[in-house]
């Protein structure tokens, strides 16, 4: 298992100084347009690092799906639900770096320039350094099963197509709303609101078990993401 | 003596190609060749062996044991070369062994050294720099560098100049002189086969023709040159006629000498005589 980890970081390790250049660059950018208050050049950034923290946590699954290395690796001795637990550490191991990074930077920033604009002073509270990360890491729990189960190109059409059917399916439902008016009390925002009902009464719980959900309920969709991996690439055809 | 391979009933069905109740075995101390044309089934069950598709019917046992139960100790005493070896192309030959290597308990670093030498290949430089011949040549270096008792090649010919060519046959060769290790080696250039193979296996359309010793091969088929007037009667796998008579294949020499005596010439048949016509016959084709 760690042969398999320590491979994601050898295959990758040539790109790693690209993203520890770049990430804190975008960041101190993003940190820059906030604290001159340059909205249109801020969401420019704000998007350039949002789709930069995703690629790089995407590296190792990028480089074994583009170089189609299962073959290589399933013709190893080694078992197959081994091949996909290394990937999603390696993955989880390298998003955890990513967001080290941008944190460090944030602070580093506030330091430095002794200011601190208030969106970043959400960004470096608890809760927001918790969507921080787990933006991409629910991104990539969804995204992964779709890479184990098909080739890069398929698993990619796969999931894109799996999101515009979930688009879908809201208008559909907007639309049922609209069409059943009158006849049948339907309220899309029943869901939205049941949603805050559960965050308020997460947060409205002591501290300690907060935090303990803020955990055990993301690792929870990860390790159910990584169960559907398994399962799917065991019967995967190479 | 032990089977190394043995494969029962072996079934695999595609949209557009089946693989149908293929069994042969593979003793230890011996090298089989696996030949076929073009999307005969060769690669179809290398990857079944190697469990890297799923097989829909039969049984496949190496070194005595079922290939799914103990697919982590089958696989640590195979040494494997694919006809495309998905590497990391933009590594060095020497990063890709240090990502594999430790996968093996009995990995020899010296044997690796020897070989790379041997073979001629750049330690330092990026696979996407190598030819397809040196990509061959690396993955065959790593296939022989654990000492593996059954060693599975698929095309690993292919790319390769006719010097290097006969270098790794006579390291095959080598390697089965120890008695209890095997080779299964499937390539078109059946010229290879005649120097190094004892067992012979025809796959066409997905369906075994035979399995057997070359030798047994070699003296079951004979090519057969005759005039027009005598096809129709004469027992042949495939022919192709011409203008004045017809070349073919028979697979029963005694009966073909003694009803035809002068009437026709009979010469040795190469493998690739062989391969051709049984495909030839398989087909129902002729050339005029």
């Amino acid at each position: 298992m760690l042969n398999l980890i320590k491979k994601d970081w050898e295959i990758g390790a040539i790109y790693l100084p690209v993203i520890i250049v770049l990430i804190p660059f975008v960041c101190l950018m993003v940190i820059w347009t906030m604290m001159d208050n340059l909205g249109f050049h801020m969401g420019i950034f704000i998007v350039l690092a949002t789709v930069l923290i995703l690629v790089s946590s995407f590296l190792f699954v990028g480089i074994n799906s583009a170089s189609q290395s299962d073959a290589l690796f399933v013709s190893l001795p080694v078992p197959r639900y081994k091949i996909v637990i290394a990937r999603y550490t390696s993955t989880l191991m390298l998003l955890a770096g990513v967001w080290l990074l941008v944190i460090m930077t944030c602070f580093a920033a506030v330091n430095v320039f002794a200011k601190s604009p208030e969106e970043m002073i959400f960004l470096l509270k608890p809760a927001g350094l918790a969507g921080l990360f787990l933006l991409p890491f629910l991104i990539i729990a969804v995204i992964l099963p779709f890479f184990f189960r098909f080739d890069p190109g398929k698993g990619f059409i796969a999931f894109i197509s799996f999101q515009i059917a979930f688009m879908l399916l809201v208008d559909i439902l907007r639309y049922l709303q609209s069409v059943l008016k009158g006849s049948l009390h339907f309220d899309l925002f029943y869901l939205l609101s049941f949603i805050r009902d559960v965050l308020n009464w997460v947060l409205g719980l002591p501290a300690i078990i907060m935090y303990a959900f803020a955990i055990l309920v993301p690792a929870l969709f990860m390790f159910t993401s990584m169960v559907v991996s398994i399962f799917l690439f065991r019967t995967k055809e190479l | 003596m032990k089977n190394m391979l043995e494969i029962q009933n072996l079934s695999k069905s595609y949209k557009d190609f089946n693989l149908r109740d293929v069994s042969f075995t593979l003793p230890e101390g011996y090298i089989m060749g696996l030949i076929g044309p073009n999307g005969a089934g060769k690669t179809t069950i290398i990857k079944l062996v190697m469990s890297l598709l799923k097989k829909d019917a039969g049984r496949i046992s190496i070194f005595g044991m079922d290939h799914r139960d103990h697919e982590v100790d089958i696989k640590s005493r195979i040494g494997f070369v694919y006809d495309n070896p998905n590497y990391y192309d933009h590594l060095s030959l020497r990063r890709i062994k240090n990502i594999i290597a430790p996968f093996y308990r009995t990995w020899d670093e010296g044997r690796f050294q020897q070989l790379v030498k041997q073979f001629n290949l750049p330690l330092n430089k990026a696979l996407r720099k190598f030819s397809r011949g040196m990509v061959m040549k690396a993955a065959i270096a790593i296939a022989l560098s654990h000492h593996a008792d059954f060693i599975i090649m698929d095309e690993p010919t292919s790319g390769l100049d006719p010097i290097f060519r006969r270098e790794l046959l006579d390291l095959l060769g080598e390697i089965l002189q120890n008695e209890k290790k095997a080779v299964l080696f499937s390539t078109h250039i059946t010229s290879d086969l005649e120097k190094i193979a004892d067992y012979i296996t025809l796959l066409i359309n997905g369906r075994l023709v035979f399995s057997d010793t070359k030798d047994e091969v070699l003296a079951k088929f004979a090519l057969v040159k005759g005039g027009r007037d005598i096809i129709g009667d004469i027992p042949l796998v495939g022919f192709k006629a011409h203008e004045y008579g017809f070349e073919g294949l028979t697979d029963n020499i005694q009966a073909v000498r003694k009803k035809y005596g002068s009437k026709v010439v009979l010469e040795k048949a190469s493998l690739e005589d062989i391969m051709f016509y049984n495909n030839l016959g398989n087909n129902h084709a002729q050339f005029n």
